[in-house]
């Protein structure tokens, strides 16, 4: 149809404006067609209706007995619906477990509730404080895979968050796996370690000038003496 | 060549004062390990897979009676969960809208007002068969965040049907209320 008709105004000599028009029609049909198929790119396979976070764990933090260790854990809303929720600690008690595997008491989550709305994001601070006595290894979980897709089973102290559309009684939420490295007591020497590490080229310089300065005063000593 | 050496260390002085102010204290940094893939929640889902669901409502029954017809806010009470061959309806659904499989936990806690005695659920596949009420045979664990063991892929048709039933105690004239809770592990 639109070929045909084309056809016949390609034919009309007489009327340039009306063969423009057609063809600036044309062009914003084709422009058109185009920007459809790329927006249906951008059409998601299905609309999401919960709240996400950026973390699926929390595991092999690594600090000193006495310390606090700090994370940060964003949600993001995704629901058309305010959610209203909050964050809570959970131990998973499995027969034989020791007492590295509780380590709930350790945990707190600022702030603890909370509520969202689409496209909103909300950053939360886990902070782990290791108690002053704790022996060095690794507490709240089995093994330092824990951390990875698939293994419950090595998992015991966990952080969860939890939420519903505002006024509901319907909640759902994820079990966010939380584990600590408690690293034996810093070497004193440990900072001017660290000092030299970062800073290779000053220590080097100044190793040299403590020589050179060394050399001089001694040859101003043989020269008294001299 | 003592002025050579006293040259020598004035460069160098003058180098490492220029170096200096680039100089970190560094302390004990602590390395942390996380994932940072972003994750969402399994939603809670209306008949049709489509539609979040804010309420579940059991409706009311005969002291000591098994309440297995509960409904979803969006689906309303015309459309409660059902049973039988081609026909089984679950109370909700569950979509999980990640990039990953979770194992599926639940948290329901208890009924106020001591309404109800004891609670049981079973998860489907999607669009599977709930013969009657009996074959809701999961017990509930009240109060507690519990693994079903079983998982929930991600993505479109990968979805599960929920059914509930509740057993009420023995006392008239009461109303109760609880909170259902789906979690996911990854």
């Amino acid at each position: 149809m639109l070929k045909r008709h084309c056809i016949k105004i390609r034919g009309c000599h007489c009327e340039p404006k009306a063969w423009q028009s057609h063809i600036r029609n044309r062009r914003h049909i084709k422009l058109l067609v185009v920007a459809l198929l790329l927006g249906l790119l951008f059409i998601p396979a299905s609309a999401v209706w919960a709240t996400s976070v950026d973390r699926l764990s929390l595991c092999n933090l690594e600090g000193y007995p006495g310390e606090a260790v700090e994370a940060k854990i964003t949600l993001e809303g995704t629901d058309p619906q305010e959610r209203s929720g909050y964050w809570y600690t959970h131990y998973k008690e499995v027969e034989g477990d020791d007492d590295r595997m509780d380590i709930t008491s350790w945990i707190a989550i600022e702030p603890e509730h909370y509520t969202i709305r689409e496209g909103e994001t909300k950053v939360f601070t886990v902070k782990v404080t290791i108690p002053g006595d704790a022996e060095p290894g690794l507490w709240g979980a089995t093994s330092e895979e824990a951390g990875e897709a698939g293994h419950s089973d090595e998992r015991r102290t966990y952080i969860i968050f939890k939420d519903a559309i505002t006024g509901g009684n319907v909640y759902s939420g994820l079990l966010i796996p939380v584990s600590v490295k408690v690293l034996g007591n810093p070497s004193p020497l440990a900072p001017v370690v660290n000092f030299v590490k970062a800073n290779m080229i000053v220590t080097a310089l100044a190793i040299i000038i403590v020589i050179l300065v060394a050399v001089l005063v001694r040859r101003a000593k043989l020269r008294k003496i001299g | 060549m003592g002025k050579r050496i006293l040259a020598l260390a004035g460069v160098l002085v003058l180098v490492a004062v220029l170096v200096v102010p680039m100089a970190v204290l560094a302390g004990n940094v602590a390395t942390q390990s996380a994932s940072t893939s972003s994750a969402a929640t399994i939603e809670i889902r209306a008949q049709n897979y489509t539609a979040a669901v804010a309420t579940i409502t059991f409706p009311e029954g005969v002291p000591g009676a098994t309440v297995s017809t509960p409904y979803n806010d969006v689906d309303g009470s015309g459309s409660p969960q059902a049973f039988g061959g081609g026909s089984s309806t679950p109370v909700v659904t569950l979509y999980n809208g990640g990039s990953i499989t979770y194992t599926i936990w639940y948290n329901i806690t208890t009924f106020t007002n001591d309404v109800v005695s004891s609670e049981h659920y079973l998860i489907n596949t999607k669009g599977g068969d709930c013969a009657n009420a009996d074959a809701i045979n999961q017990s509930v664990a009240f109060d507690a965040d519990t693994t079903t063991g079983t998982t929930i892929a991600a993505g479109g048709g990968n979805e599960k049907d929920l059914y509930l039933k509740i057993v009420l105690n023995a006392e008239a004239g009461k109303t109760g209320t609880s909170t259902l809770t789906i979690l996911g592990e990854s």
